[in-house]
């Protein structure tokens, strides 16, 4: 019973942890890719402003 | 750790506390305390596997691709569940029936439902990222869901030669035994919908991160100063 049990906490929380690491990993590599180009326009005066 | 994982990690130590002071089963013994997590785990995999086919459904007629992520995601988290319940099932098969398998419809039939998912999620990671693919792939999600209700009704179909127990009626249970299996079916499917939660998350980064390899420039028609 202790073995049944503790191989699903133990898979479940394994495969919880592999989820976060991967989260960790790709908002890293979010954070190093391109930024999305922002909208902006151009006030009157010639002052770029994001929109 | 988020509140929402230290709240699940809460549930389930309660839950195990519970099913650490139910009784013991007068025939079986110590063994029978599978049950507050097998079934549980047998629910979570089938709500899985009818997500996959419901994502796969919407995203055949919608043909958004949020949808097939959550096919995806909800196919992978059903399968850790079905893998589970394949793991458990001959723990408690050894503990009762004295060998660990036996070629019994039901046990049968929910390795064919992991089988059927197995291979699912085979596809799914040999032709990433093609929306043909992803069509033959929903229309087989929602083939496989086929084999639920010929796993849940196995007993009935098998008539009397099955072994494996009769599916849980109300009053079925023994007394005191009702609330760790309430429990154990709640904090299971809280896992799941958790861990499908974080599965969607991981995914829909993954697509932003794959849009923007393909148009590394953001792929806008503004740019930065005009």
């Amino acid at each position: 019973v202790i073995a049944a049990y503790g191989i699903v906490i133990g898979s479940v929380g394994a495969y919880l942890l592999h989820l976060i690491r991967e989260r960790r990993r790709l908002l890293a590599a979010l954070d190093a890719s391109p930024p999305e180009r922002r909208r902006t326009w151009t006030r009157g005066d010639g002052v770029e402003t994001p929109s | 750790m988020d509140p929402q994982g230290g709240t699940t990690l809460e549930r389930a130590a309660l839950w195990l506390a519970v099913v650490a002071r139910a009784p013991e089963d007068s025939v079986q013994g110590v063994v029978q305390k599978i049950l507050y997590v097998h079934p549980p785990l047998a629910f979570a995999a089938y709500l899985g596997f009818a997500l996959t086919a419901l994502g796969g459904a919407l995203y055949l007629w919608r043909g958004e691709e949020a949808w097939d992520r959550l096919a995806r995601s909800a196919a992978e988290v059903g399968v850790l569940f079905c893998t589970l319940v394949v793991v458990t099932g001959p723990i408690w098969a050894r503990g009762t029936w004295g060998r660990w398998w036996s070629w019994d419809l039901r046990l049968t039939i929910t390795l064919l439902l992991w089988f059927v998912y197995l291979a699912y999620l085979l596809l799914r990671s040999f032709t990433e990222g093609s929306e043909r693919a992803a069509r033959f792939a929903a229309v087989y999600g929602i083939a496989g869901l086929a084999v639920i209700p010929l796993n849940y009704f196995a007993i009935q179909i098998a008539g009397g030669r099955a072994i494996h127990p009769e599916n849980l009626q109300r009053g079925s249970l023994g007394a005191g035994m009702g609330l760790p299996f309430l429990l154990g079916v709640i904090v299971t499917l809280l896992a799941f919908v958790h861990l499908l939660l974080r599965r969607l998350e991981v995914e829909r980064m993954r697509a932003i991160l794959a849009e923007r390899s393909v148009d590394p420039t953001g792929g806008g028609e503004d740019s930065w100063g005009t």
